[in-house]
């Protein structure tokens, strides 16, 4: 589906931090994490999901795969453990609720891409989703898990096309409203185009208390620690004490302006539903 | 043109490519397995290192994954799978491999075996082998559009990881005997048919090149087959460079076609024949991720480059075709050269892959799918689009169909226009919509097949007089970050946005699907409004979407306007 306002005005930021003028200048939006393996959100991009939650985001995790394979024991033990674990971690992290979509982990790509994407959309529409977080669909050498880009396509394929009416019309009839997703950040593991940087300083420790909570899937020795490090070097290629880089993407050409906050391009009756009191 | 491009393709991969390695690795004892999606690919895309490999002591095995039936030109699909299979055994012999191991999946439909399932065969080979080494086609290699090779590329990496963990497939130890569970971090990629990626490692192949043209000899069936169409496409389209006359002369065509590329990288290099290859090492590196930010921080992204003007001689009566997934998308991307070209005396056809069923508001899918034919009538007149193809299938579950059903599909209109010139969404780009780059990824595999007889044997009548496309336009979607550095031409449209914007405003039925979006669209229609105050929200919206656009890719080609492709030359100029 082509949209006009769509490409022409994709704006490229150059490389910089996410420094809004106000301390809480995403207060009442909301935004939806979709990831697909337990430890992938926490590990990539818990400092920036904690520091958008700081900023007035409220959060939502879509968790795609069951992660029975991430484990020493049998499959239905380590899936529990990693359910229960990463319960945890959300809730340190400061996401209100986890909804999961229970794929088969490490095997995506048997299943249907447009299955996972309107399941994706599904919870797009439900929780009112104004911006999502996911892995870069267009990462390359480095990017070694393929149930990765088949998340983040269906993510960002969700993501384009919650608004539209005619994806997934029985949603609407059962209650939901189509959603206007305006903008994405896409974490990775392999290169990417990096336009966004976010300063982990502050919740670099939130973090690190998060994936400690995770230990089943971060096992081997150090692996947190290895963590830490690697934002700090992140950190100082950007001149921060700590950092996540992403990409971020506007799906919607902001015409006022090309801050996040451009509400204007929100047209009211495609977000009926949304909670009011935090509008 | 070719090094301009390929220049600024190189800059796109600068934040991952390590420094280049100066001196060569050492093979000795190491077990490498060779993932060729056809038999001959391994050689055409690193004969030389390969074989130097084995020179130097390593063990090779080869991973034969399709049967090459399709190979063959004319001759019958059975007699090439026989043919080939021997010869690619003795082709193997030659080159000193301990064992080929043939998975016998079928030719050129590999695109639609599950990755998985594929995978899981490899990760079983891999484990009993317990490689060191793996060499593949570069799975993210740009612009090679058979869809085989990605398949099969993307596989052969993924299961260096899945072999590696007892929690995949873990029912294969049980059944193979003993294994070992290891992943293999030592990658080489080559890539084939044009395709593009970044080369990191030279080998002097002085001692190794000849091995590789005997083996590719030992294979006449495959190798005389790309003559013979070689010298078909050259008759009806000056295609490339001239073939050998003679059927015979195998030995001319692999001087020419990979002896002269070797021997000029290797007088580079101050040898006699060289050649080179992605050298990588896989795993997910955290630290190979950090560096590869630091270079691009320090390179920061490639300046944006500025593309040929291109200019389009006469026509006379010669069909360029479009495809995209909807027309909309058509119009925003090369709208202004269909107009161009119509003008300069081209017969403009447009292929249009899905129902367009979800681009609109109106009281059911259906109606929609409806009402855009019409609509994309009445726009193509506008633009001089002779015949629209409505191919039909659903708009937003490209993802789902099978690869080879819609490019079977295409290529019987490929074949029966015969165009001289494709203009196709680039699938090559980041950050764009996810049909695009599916529709442009089988459209390209569909172009590259198109004259091989046993690619849709139903299509043999039209294939045997299908000529070559000489000419591919990729239409570049997405940011401008990512246009910069794959765009290497641009058409000057100055003078036609009106006749796109009259061209979009007869989309009823998708503008329905805008009005949401756009206030002042919305508010003309609730004010009953079909005059002015529409047309001036249109024109906002247009200008918005459409325009601005091509006036950014103007002012880099320095003209008003212009839309920007990539541009592959099939035929010599």
């Amino acid at each position: 589906m082509r949209r006009l306002l769509l490409c022409s005005t994709f704006l490229l930021f150059a490389a910089c931090p996410v420094l809004p003028a106000s301390s809480k200048p995403y207060q009442g939006k909301t935004l939806v994490v979709v990831t697909c393996h337990a430890d992938d959100f926490s590990i990539f991009a818990g400092g920036s999901i904690a520091t958008l939650i700081a900023q007035g985001y409220r959060a939502y995790l879509v968790r795609v795969t069951d992660d029975e394979k991430d484990g020493l024991i049998d499959p239905p033990h380590v899936a529990a453990i990693n359910d229960r674990q990463v319960r945890d971690v959300a809730k340190t992290i400061g996401i209100q609720a986890i909804y999961s979509l229970n794929f088969k982990n490490d095997e995506l790509q048997r299943v249907p891409e447009t299955l996972i994407r309107d399941r994706i959309l599904y919870f797009i529409r439900k929780l009112h989703a104004d911006t999502i977080f996911t892995f870069d669909p267009y990462a390359r050498y480095g990017e070694e898990n393929p149930d990765h880009l088949v998340t983040a396509r269906a993510a960002e394929d969700a993501a384009r096309h919650a608004w539209n009416p005619q994806y997934c019309p029985l949603q609407l009839r059962h209650g939901l409203h189509t959603q206007l997703v305006l903008d994405g950040y896409y974490w990775a593991r392999g290169p990417i185009e990096v336009n966004k940087v976010f300063d982990t300083a502050r919740t670099e420790n939130i973090k690190i208390a998060a994936l400690n909570q995770q230990l089943n899937m971060l096992r081997a020795p150090g692996q947190v620690e290895e963590v830490r490090k690697a934002d700090q070097a992140i950190g100082a290629i950007y001149g921060y004490r700590t950092a996540e880089i992403c990409h971020h993407i506007w799906y919607l050409a902001p015409t006022a302006g090309n801050h996040p906050s451009a509400d204007a391009v929100m047209h009211p009756p495609l977000n009926k539903g949304r909670p009011g009191a935090t509008r | 043109m070719k090094s301009f491009a390929s220049a600024l393709l190189m800059a796109m991969f600068v934040s991952c490519i390590p420094a280049v390695r100066a001196s060569e690795p050492s093979f000795q004892g190491k077990v490498v397995v060779v993932v060729s999606p056809h038999s001959t690919d391994y050689l055409e895309g690193a004969g030389g290192i390969i074989a130097k490999m084995i020179q130097e002591g390593a063990t090779v095995y080869l991973i034969r994954v399709t049967n090459d039936e399709k190979h063959g030109y004319a001759m019958p699909v059975n007699e090439v799978r026989v043919r080939s299979y021997d010869e690619a055994q003795r082709a193997a012999a030659i080159m000193g491999f301990k064992q080929v191991i043939d998975l016998n999946l079928k030719d050129g439909e590999v695109t639609d075996v599950q990755e998985p399932e594929l995978r899981g065969r490899l990760s079983a080979i891999y484990r009993k082998l317990a490689p060191t080494t793996l060499v593949t086609a570069d799975p993210w290699a740009l612009y090679d559009p058979d869809l085989d090779d990605q398949r099969v590329a993307r596989a052969a990496v993924d299961a260096c990881w899945n072999a590696s963990s007892t929690t995949f497939y873990p029912e294969l130890p049980m059944i193979e005997g003993p294994t070992r569970f290891q992943n293999i971090y030592d990658r080489y990629f080559w890539t084939t048919n044009g395709g593009v990626h970044p080369e990191n490692q030279y080998f002097d192949v002085t001692g190794t090149l000849q091995k590789e043209f005997e083996a590719l000899e030992a294979m006449p069936t495959i190798v005389s087959a790309e003559i013979a169409l070689e010298r078909v496409r050259h008759a009806r389209q000056n295609y490339r460079s001239r073939p050998p006359e003679d059927a015979t002369a195998i030995r001319n065509y692999l001087e020419q076609r990979y002896g002269s590329p070797a021997e000029k990288l290797g007088r580079g290099n101050g040898v006699k024949y060289a050649q080179r290859i992605y050298h990588y090492e896989g795993g997910a590196d955290t630290a190979q991720f950090i560096r590869s930010l630091e270079q691009e921080k320090n390179g920061g992204h490639p300046p944006k480059a500025r593309p040929a003007l291109l200019h389009f001689e006469k026509g006379e009566g010669r069909v360029v075709l479009m495809v995209g997934q909807d027309f909309p998308a058509l119009i925003q991307h090369a709208g202004g050269t269909a107009v161009l070209l119509s003008q300069s005396g081209f017969k403009v056809d447009a292929v249009i892959i899905t129902n367009q069923d979800k681009d609109g508001n109106g009281a059911s899918a259906a109606a929609n799918a409806f009402g855009n034919q019409a609509d994309d009538k009445s726009a193509a007149e506008i633009l001089g689009i002779r015949r629209i193809f409505n191919l039909g299938f659903e708009q937003g579950r490209i993802a789902d169909t099978p690869p080879t059903v819609v490019r079977d599909s295409l290529l019987w209109i490929l074949r029966s226009e015969n165009p001289e010139m494709v203009i196709l969404p680039d699938p090559w780009i980041r950050y764009t919509d996810r049909e695009e780059v599916l529709i442009g990824r089988i459209a390209a595999d569909a172009v590259y097949r198109m004259t091989s007889l046993a690619m849709a044997p139903e299509q043999q009548d039209l294939a045997k007089d299908a000529k070559p496309v000489s000419r591919i336009l990729y239409w570049e979607d997405g940011p401008a970050s990512s246009r910069s550095v794959t765009a290497n031409v641009a058409v000057d449209v100055s003078g036609i946005e009106l006749k796109k914007e009259g061209a979009i405003a007869r989309l009823h039925a998708w503008l329905s699907l805008e009005e949401l979006l756009s206030p002042e669209l919305s508010a003309a229609k609730g004010q009953g409004s079909s005059g002015s105050l529409r047309d001036s929200a249109l024109h906002t919206l247009v200008n918005q979407g459409f325009t601005t656009s091509d006036k950014d890719e103007g002012k880099i080609v320095g003209v008003g306007y212009a839309e920007e492709f990539h541009q592959i030359m099939q035929a010599q100029q």
